[in-house]
């Protein structure tokens, strides 16, 4: 029996109070499948504001998933910097080569304005389109890299970390100048009608960073950066481990941490303590060679491991599905989800 | 005095701490033993065998294992900047990212080759599938690493492999990056000739696949 007693919005809210909604809530991930929809190329798809909207609005129809993700790809900041990007025909969008070819140029960088920026405001346009037409009944949830973690796509990853452990100086310079606009750009999408923040962060994971060095830097980034930005933020380590770090984002003031098919949901869920909800942990590689079945067995065992009580939702590990996963197995996540996840849970007890 | 186990444990620490100045000192006193390179590139060599491991146990984190490898090639051409590791030039080893620009991978990888001895050719970040087969035939290349990020980059590994093919050229293909880290089949989907379970033993699996 499908329990439809409370809105997308409603149901989310529940359970991230470390309640148990009617259902469990479901977030799919999905930003290139829009284009498969529209039958148009993903370069295309993301052209054009009304593309977007219209592409989530068919994703939400088919799929009937309890957010909306107005999120482009992660280098329009790389765009809005005057970087660029790399369209693929079955792919996300990626980032070109670093524009920060040398680190006497950050002292000259120009923070993006977000209001004067062209393809920031396609994205705003978007979610504004969106809550227009979803009112308050579907959380939006809008997209920022976090200040620590979207240098890799500015300057490339090894000249990153040498500049993060050797020239303190100019890793303090970057860092300010990043969190000026990510705080600009959250609020900016908040204002529009986002409902929440995903901030994007995998360097804070151990699996890029060790714990130690996060703490003295990406911590205290995060934390600075999330107190300012005015709406609930989940905080995403895009198939990075959480666990080791899941006190530190309880910390930074995030209420949601996206969790990986690295980390145990059981492990998780205890760590949190109900003090932040899990997010995860589909394996969305994995997701690609599904075969019918799967989908029900991995989302049912998903839901046994981390729904009682509420403080879940059940999501990809990456934060975007690939393009290669097909629309059988999304539709056969949504089904299981219909089927397994109403509360009470009272399977639970039998299965086990 | 510590024993050359004990220095090992140490200089390994310095590196996961990205401790330059102790780890160049603890180098220098390893080399100080017995007065030849042959002693500080063992120790080298199962100082990193043994990050990469953690690595691959997901005990040490990704820039943990990059700063290593960076600081190695560092503390060698500051303290024997005469030596000359002896290079052993076949086979020729490429190492390209196949279309994104995210270079990280490849240079930890060329990093651990060329630590082992190897010449390493860099063939670019970015390549398209026709740039990655083309400039590795242009380049006489024997065994080709090809780093990838984002997993259709990871797919296109397989078209790589079937142009080489087609022009007849026999050239030993491994990759590697996130997607081949995560899913562990990923390697036989593709098509290449070996997997890399730990980065450390790069050095190894190009031994082992250019004997096939």
């Amino acid at each position: 029996m499908i329990n439809n007693k409370m809105t997308s919005l409603e149901r989310v809210f529940t359970a991230i109070a470390q309640k148990e909604p009617d259902r469990v809530p479901l977030f799919l991930m999905l930003t290139m499948h829009g284009a498969k929809e529209l039958g148009i190329s993903i370069k295309d798809y993301f052209s054009k504001s009304e593309n977007v909207v219209k592409g989530q609005m068919i994703l939400r129809e088919k799929y009937n998933n309890d957010c909306i993700y107005s999120l482009f790809y992660a280098p329009i900041e790389v765009e809005a910097w005057g970087g660029e990007v790399l369209f693929a025909d079955d792919g996300p969008p990626n980032s070109g080569e670093p524009f920060i070819k040398n680190i006497e140029q950050i002292k000259n960088l120009q923070i993006p304005d977000v209001e004067n920026t062209s393809c920031l405001l396609k994205v705003l346009n978007t979610i504004e389109a969106l809550k227009k037409n979803v009112g308050d009944g579907i959380p939006i949830i809008g997209v920022v890299v976090s200040p620590y973690s979207v240098p890799v796509m500015q300057m490339g990853f090894d000249k990153y970390l040498e500049l993060m452990y050797f020239r303190p100086k100019q890793f303090n310079l970057l860092m300010k100048k990043n969190m000026a606009f990510a705080v600009s750009w959250a609020n900016a999408q908040i204002k529009a009608g986002a409902t929440a923040i995903c901030f994007f962060d995998p360097l804070a994971s151990p699996t890029i960073i060790e714990k130690e060095q996060y703490k003295e830097t990406g911590f205290k980034i995060a934390k600075d950066t999330i107190a300012k930005i005015k709406g609930p933020i989940a905080t995403h380590l895009a198939s990075g481990k959480a666990i080791p770090i899941l006190n530190e984002l309880v910390d930074t003031g995030t209420m949601v941490a996206g969790i990986s098919v690295l980390d145990n949901i059981c492990r998780a869920k205890k760590v949190a303590d109900k003090r932040i909800t899990l997010l995860g942990n589909l394996d969305g590689l994995e997701m690609r060679n599904w075969h019918p079945g799967v989908a029900e067995k991995r989302v049912k065992e998903a839901i046994r491991q981390g729904a009682s009580g509420g403080g879940f939702i059940l999501s990809d590990n990456h934060g975007e599905i690939p393009w290669q996963v097909s629309d059988d197995v999304l539709l056969e996540i949504a089904e299981a989800v219909k089927i397994w996840g109403n509360y009470p849970l009272d399977w639970i007890e039998e299965y086990e | 005095m510590k024993t050359k186990r004990e220095l090992i444990a140490a200089y390994k620490n310095t590196l996961l701490s990205v401790n330059r100045v102790e780890g160049l000192r603890l180098l220098k006193e390893i080399y100080d033993i017995k007065n030849n390179f042959v002693e500080v590139s063992e120790v080298i060599r199962i100082v990193l065998d043994e990050i990469g491991k953690e690595w691959e146990e997901g005990s040490v984190s990704l820039s943990q294992v990059y700063m290593s490898g960076i600081l190695c090639e560092e503390f060698i051409n500051i303290l024997l900047p005469d030596q000359e590791i002896i290079k052993k030039n076949k086979p020729r080893i490429g190492i390209g990212v196949l279309l994104d620009n995210h270079g990280l991978g490849k240079k930890i990888v060329s990093s651990l080759v060329k630590l082992n001895g190897y010449e390493v050719i860099d063939l670019g970040n970015g390549l398209s599938v026709n740039e990655m087969a083309t400039i590795a035939i242009a380049k006489d290349i024997n065994v080709l690493l090809i780093s990838t990020l984002m997993i259709s980059s990871a797919l296109k590994v397989k078209e790589v492999i079937k142009l080489l093919h087609t022009k007849n050229k026999d050239i030993k293909v491994i990759a590697g990056g996130a997607p081949f880290r995560l899913d562990n089949n990923l390697w036989k989907e593709v098509g290449t000739d070996a997997n890399v379970s730990n980065v450390a033993d790069i050095a190894k699996v190009i031994e082992e696949v250019v004997r096939l």
